[in-house]
C-alpha cells in the first residue's frame, strides 16, 4: 500500500505544482518596460518633474525606438505610478543605469531620491548619477532623435566609462553617492554633462556639499581631482606653459599620460588652522612634445619634469582653493581630521574651518617613456 | 531509511561554526553600528573572549559527566522533578531559537526575492531540504554543513573584491564609542556567538570527546573572525552613519559590487547566503526535536516528525511584520544568554551535587 | 503452489527415469539419445541440442561409455577415467533434471543407481565486440558477452592471479541463472563482499531478464533517482574496479556488469582519463562537471530569470533578449517544456531506430524543428541554445543511468524554478545534495570524497591527478590493503 501511496502523493504535488504556475511573484520578461534612464528637474510650478525612457521591444516595432514619458508629483514612486499608467508594460527600475539631475534641483539636495534605491532591492545601486547642465527632459528628448548613436542609455553609459577611464569624470553611482554624503566627512563629485541636438558630452563633475551641487569643474580639473582622491587610473594633463628657462624649448607645451600618482597627505592642527600638506609624485608618458628632441638629455629631461611638477602644483593649488571656496571636500579632509585629530573635529564646524585651510602642495613628476623619438 | 546520529569531533566544529554565523551574519553590523558605531569589531572581540571562557566551562561541565546530555545532567543534578522542568524549559528554548530563526530566514527571502509569494507556498517549501536531512540524522547533516562551508569561501572571495571600496579611515579613531557603550553592546554581540549552547544538547553523540574542545573553541574563534570580517568590512565600506540604517549590511555588500559582464550579483548572493542560513536553522531544528524525543520520551516516527514540523511553521508565521521578528529575536538572545548562565551554573552546582560524577 | 512445491513434493528417491521423461515432455530441444550397454541393457543419453557440441559428446562420451560396459560402468573410479572434461554423478532424478537444463549431457541407466553427467556445452555466442553504448579512444576494444563462462575467463585473463574469487549462486526461482561477484582477496573488504552475497542471495524473483532487476532488487533508496550500482559492459573498467577493492557483480545473459559500492563521482570516470596523461584526463574531467552543472542549471535559470529576476540580465543581452522573447506568446515555462519535450522525444526515436536513421533523424529534426519553432515564435532563439546546449551536456555523462538521472533532475529543477524563482533552484540544488550526503552505496557514504572529505579521494574527482600519487585506494571499499601495488607504484 505504501509503495502506491508515496508516488500518488509525489504526482499530486507535481501537478499541483503545475496548476500554481503564473502567479505571485511573476515578472515576465517580455512584459516589462526596462526603465534605463531616471531624469529629475524642477518644473516652472516648483513641483519635482520625472522623465524615464525606457527601449521599445515589440515585434510591430522597427529600429531603436525608445519610450519616453514625464510626470511631475512629488515623490518618485508615485509619479512611476502615473507613468505606468500610460507605458502599456510594466515599468519597472531594476535596470536603471543612469539618474540625471538637472542643476537647480540638485542644488536643493538630491539624496531623498535616492532613497527608493536603498530601500528596494530590485533597483540598483550601481546606477551613475550624473548632473546635467540644462533640462534632463529635454536632453532625453533630443537624444532620442541621435541618428549616428546607439539608445542613449548604452551612448552614454559608454560615455561615462570612457571619461571615467581618462578620469575625466569621476565614478559616481548611486552607492558611492549614498555613502558619501552619508558619512559627513567627504563630499560627493558626480559627472557634469551638457547636450545639443547632436551630442551629449561629458565636460566634467559636479561638486556637492552633503548632497547639495556648489560647483563645478571642468574635465582638466576633474583629472587633477581624481589624482587628489587617488582614483586616477590614466589620465591626461596638458601642460600649457609656453617657456623653459626663457629659452622657449617648450613651445606649444606637451601632453603627459599620467599613469600612476602616489598621494600623501598629511593634515596639522596649528592654532586651530588646519593645514594640509599633500604630497604627489606623479609617474607619466609624455605623449606629445614639440620642443627640442633632447630627451635623451638627463638634465633637460629633469628640468622638464620639474617645469611641469610646478604647473601642475600651480593647478592644484587653483583647485584646492576653488574647492574650498565652495565648501566642496571631495578629497575627505574633513574625513582624516576626523580620523586622527578627533578632539578638535568634534570641536568645530569643520565645514567652517575649512575655508580657512592653508595647502602646501608638493609635487614630483617622473617622466618614464617618451616615445620612439627623442 | 534511517541515517546515523553519531559525529566526529571535526564536524561538531561544522555544526557549532555554522549555527553561529549562518543566522547572526545578516543583520549584526547595522545592529553594532547602531549601538558602538564603528567599534562594533571591538564589541565583538571582547564578547568572543567571554564565548571562549563559556565554551571551555561547558566543555568541562559535559566532560565531568562523560557522556551524558545536559537532559541527564539536569535531572542528576536537580533531582528528576525538578530536572525535567528545566529540561522542558531547555526545550522550549531551542524550540524558540528554531522559530525565530525560520521567521528571520523567511523574512530574508520576502524582502530580498520573493515580496509578494505568500508564506504558506514559500515556508514549507524552504523548509522542505530541513525536513529530509533531519529526518536523516546528525551524521549527514554534518556531512551537508561541510558542502556548505564552499559558500562561505565565496562570501571571502566578493569581499576580497569589494576591497577597492574600503575605506579604513571609517574605522578610525579606534574605540570612539568608549568603553561602557562597548560593554553594554556584549549583549547585542551575543547574538552573533549563539549556538554555540548546542554542544551541551549534542555531546552524547560526539564518538570521540577527547578532541572536542580544541575543535569547539576554534569554531567559536572563527566565528568571531568571520563576524569581525563582516562587520570590518561594512563599516569600511558603507561608513557608520549609513550603515546603521541599513536592515541588511551583508547583502547590500553584493549589491555594490559591479560585476563584469553579469553586472549585478545580489541574487546570486541571496542564492549562495540561502544555503548557510538553512544549515544553521537546521541544526536548531535537529536539536529541538531531539530533546523532545528525550524529554518528553516521544519515539521517532513519522507522525510525531511531521506534526512537529508542522507546529513550526505554523508558529513560525505567527510574527506579522519584521519587527515583530526583531523583537523575538531579541528576545531569544536574552533567553540564550540566560541559557549559557544556567550551564554554567550547572557546572558549579555540579561540585555540589557529585551524583553522577566521572571520577576520572 | 508453485512448480518448485510441486516438484519436489513428488520426487521419486533414486533415479527414475519415467519421472524424468514425464518431466520432459513437450521439450522438444531435448534430445535423447537410446544406447543398449553389452547389448541388452537399455540407456540413454539426454542433451540439449543446441547447447551440445555433437561431436565431442560422440567422441568423448557415448563412444566410451558404450565400449566400457555396465560392469565397469558400476565402479564410480572407472567412470572418472572418461575423458570428456567434467564428470559428475548424479543421484536423484531432480538434479537429473537440473544438471541437464545447465546444458550438460547426462548418461541414465536404470541399472545403474547413479547418472553421470558430463559437460560438453558449445553455446552460439556472439564474437567478443566493443560495447557500442561505451567507447573509448585508448583502451581495450572488447567487452563483455552475455554467457558468464566467457566473461569470468575475460576477467581471469586480466587478473592473473588465484586471488580473484568470485562467489556465486543461482537466482531465478523459474530460470535458475547464475549470479557471480567478482572480487580480489586480500584487497577487497570481506565483510562489504559478504553483506552484498546476502542481499544478492535474498533475491526471490522468477527471472533476471537483465542485470537491472538485481540492481532495483538489492539497492537501498529504491526512490533515489540516482544509480547506487555501476554498469558498465568494459572488462577494463571492471578490472579497473576490482583492482581498487570493489565487486564486480555479474550475471548469466547479460553482458552488463554492475560494480560496488561506488560513489557520485565514479559516474564521471571514464576509462580514457587514465589511458592518456593526467592532464588530459584532468581535462576531461573538468568537461564533464562543467557539462553537468550547465545541463541541470540552464534551462532552470533561464526561466528564473526571464520569469523572475529580469534585474540580473547583463545591459548588453536585456534588448536582444527581450526581443527574442517578444514573439513568443508563451510565459517561459510553458516554452522550455515544449522544447525539452522535443528533445526527448527526438532522443528516444533515435535509441529506437536503426543506427544510421537515428542519427540522421536526430540532426534533422534538431535542425529543422528548432528554427522552424523560432520562425513560428513557439520559442525564443536564446532558449534553443539553452536548450541545446544542455542536451548536448547530458550526453557527456559516461554513464547512461547517471545520464538519465540528470535528464529528469533537469525537470524538477526547471519546474521549481517557474514557481520560486532562483529560490527554486536553491532549494532543488539543497535537496538534491541533501539526498546525495544521505544516500549509501551498500553502507558507503555516496557522496564521498566531498562529504565526508576525504583528500585523497579528491585526487580523483575533479582532476584526475598523476597515477603516481595516487597511491593509495579510494577510502569508500574500506580496503584494509590501503596501498595500490608496492610502494606506490614505483620501484
Amino acid at each position: 500500500m505504501k509503495m502506491i501511496i508515496r508516488p500518488v502523493i509525489m504526482i499530486a504535488i507535481c501537478i499541483s505544482i503545475l496548476l500554481q504556475t503564473g502567479c505571485w511573484d511573476q515578472k515576465h520578461f517580455e512584459e516589462i518596460g526596462f526603465i534605463l534612464q531616471m531624469g529629475m528637474e524642477l518644473d516652472p510650478e516648483g513641483k519635482m518633474l520625472l522623465s524615464v525612457t525606457s527601449p521599445v521591444v515589440s515585434p510591430d516595432v522597427k529600429g531603436k525606438s525608445e519610450f519616453l514619458h514625464t510626470s511631475s508629483e512629488s515623490l518618485v514612486r508615485s509619479s512611476r505610478e502615473r507613468l505606468r499608467n500610460v507605458a502599456g508594460k510594466i515599468l519597472q527600475g531594476g535596470k536603471i543605469q543612469l539618474v540625471y539631475f538637472s542643476k537647480d534641483l540638485a542644488q536643493k539636495g538630491i539624496n531623498e531620491f535616492f532613497e527608493i534605491y536603498l530601500r528596494d532591492p530590485e533597483n540598483p545601486l550601481l546606477a551613475n548619477v550624473v548632473v546635467v547642465d540644462g533640462s534632463p527632459k529635454e536632453m532625453l528628448e533630443l537624444s532620442l532623435d541621435y541618428k549616428d548613436k546607439p539608445r542613449p542609455a548604452f551612448y552614454v553609459n559608454e560615455l561615462l566609462l570612457d571619461a571615467r577611464r581618462r578620469s575625466n569624470a569621476p565614478e559616481a553611482r548611486i552607492f558611492n553617492f549614498s555613502i558619501l554624503s552619508y558619512s559627513k566627512t567627504i563630499d560627493p563629485v558626480t559627472p557634469l554633462v551638457r547636450y545639443d541636438k547632436k551630442n551629449i558630452e561629458v565636460i566634467g563633475s559636479a561638486l556637492f556639499s552633503g548632497d547639495k551641487l556648489v560647483g563645478e569643474l571642468n574635465t582638466d580639473q576633474t583629472m587633477l581631482l581624481t589624482t587628489l582622491m587617488g582614483e586616477n587610473e590614466a589620465g591626461e594633463y596638458t601642460y600649457r606653459g609656453s617657456a623653459l628657462d626663457g629659452n622657449a624649448r617648450i613651445r606649444k607645451g606637451a601632453i603627459l599620460l599620467v599613469k600612476g600618482a602616489n598621494r600623501k597627505i598629511k593634515i596639522d592642527i596649528n592654532q586651530n588652522v588646519p593645514s594640509i600638506d599633500i604630497k604627489l609624485q606623479l609617474k607619466a608618458f609624455l605623449d606629445e612634445y614639440a620642443g627640442a628632441h633632447k630627451l635623451d638629455e638627463k638634465d633637460f629631461e629633469k628640468s622638464l619634469e620639474q617645469v611641469i611638477a610646478n604647473s601642475i602644483k600651480a593647478d592644484t593649488l587653483n583647485l584646492l582653493a576653488y574647492l574650498k571656496a565652495a565648501g566642496a571636500d571631495p578629497i575627505g579632509f574633513g574625513e582624516i581630521v576626523r580620523a586622527k585629530h578627533n578632539q578638535y573635529w568634534k570641536s568645530v564646524q569643520w565645514k567652517e574651518v575649512y575655508k580657512n585651510a592653508v595647502f602646501n602642495v608638493d609635487v614630483s613628476m617622473d617622466i618614464e617613456t617618451y616615445g620612439t623619438i627623442k | 531509511m534511517e541515517g546515523s546520529n553519531s559525529i566526529k569531533s571535526s564536524q561538531v566544529y561544522l555544526v557549532i561554526f555554522v549555527a553561529q554565523t549562518g543566522i547572526g551574519t545578516i543583520m549584526l553590523p547595522s545592529v553594532l553600528a547602531k549601538e558602538v558605531g564603528h567599534d562594533g569589531w571591538i564589541s565583538l572581540l571582547i564578547t568572543g573572549g567571554l564565548i571562549l571562557l563559556l565554551n571551555l566551562l561547558i566543555v568541562m561541565l559535559l566532560r565531568r559527566y562523560s557522556d551524558k546530555a545536559i537532559y541527564d545532567i539536569n535531572k542528576l543534578i536537580f533531582g528528576k522533578v525538578a530536572g525535567t522542568c528545566f529540561n522542558a524549559l531547555l526545550v522550549s528554548y531551542l524550540f524558540a531559537t528554531t522559530i525565530g530563526s525560520a521567521s528571520l530566514f523567511n523574512y530574508f527571502i520576502r524582502i530580498t526575492v520573493l515580496p509578494s509569494t505568500p508564506s504558506w507556498a514559500l515556508a514549507p517549501f524552504i523548509t522542505l531540504p530541513s525536513f529530509y536531512l533531519v529526518w536523516q540524522g546528525l551524521k549527514p547533516m554534518s556531512r551537508f554543513l561541510f558542502c556548505s562551508l564552499l559558500n562561505y569561501f565565496i562570501i571571502i572571495i566578493l569581499i576580497a573584491f569589494l576591497f577597492r571600496h574600503f575605506r579604513f579611515s571609517f574605522l578610525l579613531p579606534l574605540g570612539e564609542a568608549g568603553i561602557p557603550r562597548i560593554l553594554s553592546s556584549i549583549k547585542t554581540s551575543f547574538f552573533a556567538f549563539i549556538g554555540f549552547e548546542l554542544i551541551a544538547f549534542l555531546y552524547p553523540y560526539i564518538t570521540n570527546p577527547q578532541r572536542v574542545l580544541k575543535l569547539y573553541v576554534s569554531a567559536s574563534i572563527t566565528s568571531m573572525i568571520f563576524f569581525i570580517l563582516i562587520v570590518i568590512s561594512c563599516t569600511a565600506v558603507f561608513g557608520e552613519n549609513l550603515l546603521s540604517i541599513l536592515s541588511m549590511p551583508f547583502y547590500n555588500l553584493s549589491r555594490i559590487y559591479n560585476a563584469p559582464i553579469l553586472e549585478r550579483i545580489d541574487l546570486y548572493l541571496i542564492a549562495l547566503w540561502f544555503i548557510p542560513m538553512a544549515c544553521s536553522m537546521r541544526n536548531y531544528i535537529f536539536a529541538a526535536y531531539d530533546g523532545l524525543q528525550k524529554v518528553f520520551k516521544l519515539k521517532k516516527s513519522r507522525v510525531t516528525y511531521t506534526a512537529f514540523f508542522i507546529i513550526l511553521l505554523a508558529i513560525s508565521s505567527i510574527p506579522k511584520d519584521f519587527n515583530q521578528v526583531l523583537i523575538l529575536i531579541a528576545t531569544i538572545n536574552m533567553l540564550g544568554i540566560g541559557v549559557s548562565l544556567f550551564l554554567v551554573l550547572c557546572f558549579l552546582l555540579s561540585f555540589i551535587r557529585k551524583k553522577g560524577v566521572c571520577t576520572k | 503452489m508453485s512448480w518448485k512445491n510441486l516438484f519436489t513434493g513428488k520426487t521419486p528417491p533414486g533415479i527414475d527415469l519415467k519421472y524424468i521423461n514425464e518431466q520432459l515432455q513437450d521439450c522438444p530441444d531435448i534430445k535423447q539419445k537410446k544406447v543398449y550397454l553389452d547389448n541388452k541393457q537399455e540407456a540413454f543419453f539426454f542433451y540439449i541440442a543446441g547447447l551440445t557440441d555433437a561431436d565431442l559428446l560422440q567422441r568423448d562420451f557415448i563412444n566410451p561409455v558404450v565400449a566400457m560396459g555396465l560392469n565397469q560402468l558400476s565402479s564410480e573410479t572407472s567412470i572418472h577415467n572418461l575423458p570428456c572434461n567434467e564428470v559428475t554423478l548424479l543421484y536423484d532424478s531432480k538434479a537429473v533434471l537440473d544438471d541437464l537444463m545447465r546444458g550438460n549431457t547426462v548418461f541414465v541407466c536404470t541399472a545403474l543407481p547413479f547418472a553421470v553427467s558430463c559437460s560438453i556445452s558449445s553455446i552460439e555466442k556472439r564474437s567478443i565486440d566493443e560495447p557500442e553504448t561505451e567507447k573509448n579512444i585508448r583502451g581495450p576494444h572488447e567487452g563483455f558477452v552475455e554467457p558468464m563462462d566467457t566473461n569470468l575467463a575475460i576477467l581471469r585473463r586480466k587478473i592473473k592471479n588465484n586471488r580473484l574469487k568470485f562467489k556465486t549462486l543461482t537466482l531465478g526461482v523459474q530460470t535458475n541463472q547464475k549470479v557471480a561477484i567478482a572480487y580480489i582477496e586480500g584487497v577487497a573488504n570481506i565483510e562489504i563482499v559478504n553483506s552484498l552475497f546476502e542481499k544478492i542471495s535474498k533475491i526471490e524473483i522468477d527471472g533476471l531478464s537483465a542485470i537491472g532487476y538485481v540492481e532495483q532488487l538489492i539497492t537501498s533508496h529504491p526512490y533515489s533517482l540516482f544509480p547506487q550500482y555501476l554498469a558498465t559492459e568494459r572488462p577494463d573498467k571492471a578490472m579497473a574496479a576490482l583492482l581498487e577493492g570493489r565487486m564486480v557483480i555479474l550475471q548469466e545473459g547479460t553482458p552488463v556488469v554492475l560494480i560496488a559500492p561506488v560513489s557520485f563521482v565514479s559516474f564521471f570516470q571514464a576509462l580514457d582519463d587514465y589511458s592518456t596523461s593526467w592532464i588530459h584526463g584532468s581535462f576531461l574531467r573538468i568537461v564533464r562537471i562543467t557539462a553537468v552543472s550547465l545541463a541541470v542549471i540552464l534551462p532552470s535559470l533561464y526561466i528564473a530569470i526571464t520569469s523572475f529576476h529580469y534585474y540580473v540580465v547583463p545591459l548588453n543581452l536585456l534588448i536582444p533578449l527581450a526581443e527574442s522573447r517578444a514573439k513568443v506568446p508563451f510565459p517561459p515555462i510553458i516554452e522550455v517544456l515544449i522544447l525539452e519535450a522535443i528533445v526527448e522525444m527526438i532522443r528516444e526515436a533515435a535509441v529506437r531506430l536503426p543506427t544510421y536513421i537515428g542519427t540522421a533523424i536526430s540532426v534533422f529534426a534538431s535542425l529543422v524543428i528548432g528554427q522552424a519553432a523560432v520562425e513560428a515564435g513557439i520559442v525564443s532563439n536564446l532558449l534553443i541554445i539553452i536548450v541545446g546546449a544542455s542536451a548536448v551536456a547530458s550526453y557527456v555523462i559516461p554513464s547512461f543511468d547517471m545520464a538519465m538521472a540528470i535528464r529528469i533532475l533537469r525537470f524538477f529543477f526547471t519546474l521549481a524554478s517557474s514557481i520560486f524563482g532562483i529560490i527554486g533552484i536553491v532549494i532543488c540544488f539543497g535537496l538534491t545534495l541533501v539526498h546525495l550526503v544521505s544516500m549509501e552505496s551498500i553502507g558507503q557514504p555516496y557522496f564521498l570524497p566531498v562529504a565526508p572529505l576525504s583528500i585523497n579521494g579528491f585526487k580523483d574527482t575533479i582532476l584526475r591527478l598523476p597515477i603516481k600519487a595516487m597511491g593509495k585506494r579510494p577510502s569508500i571499499t574500506k580496503t584494509k590493503n590501503m596501498s595500490r601495488g608496492n610502494n606506490n607504484g614505483r620501484k
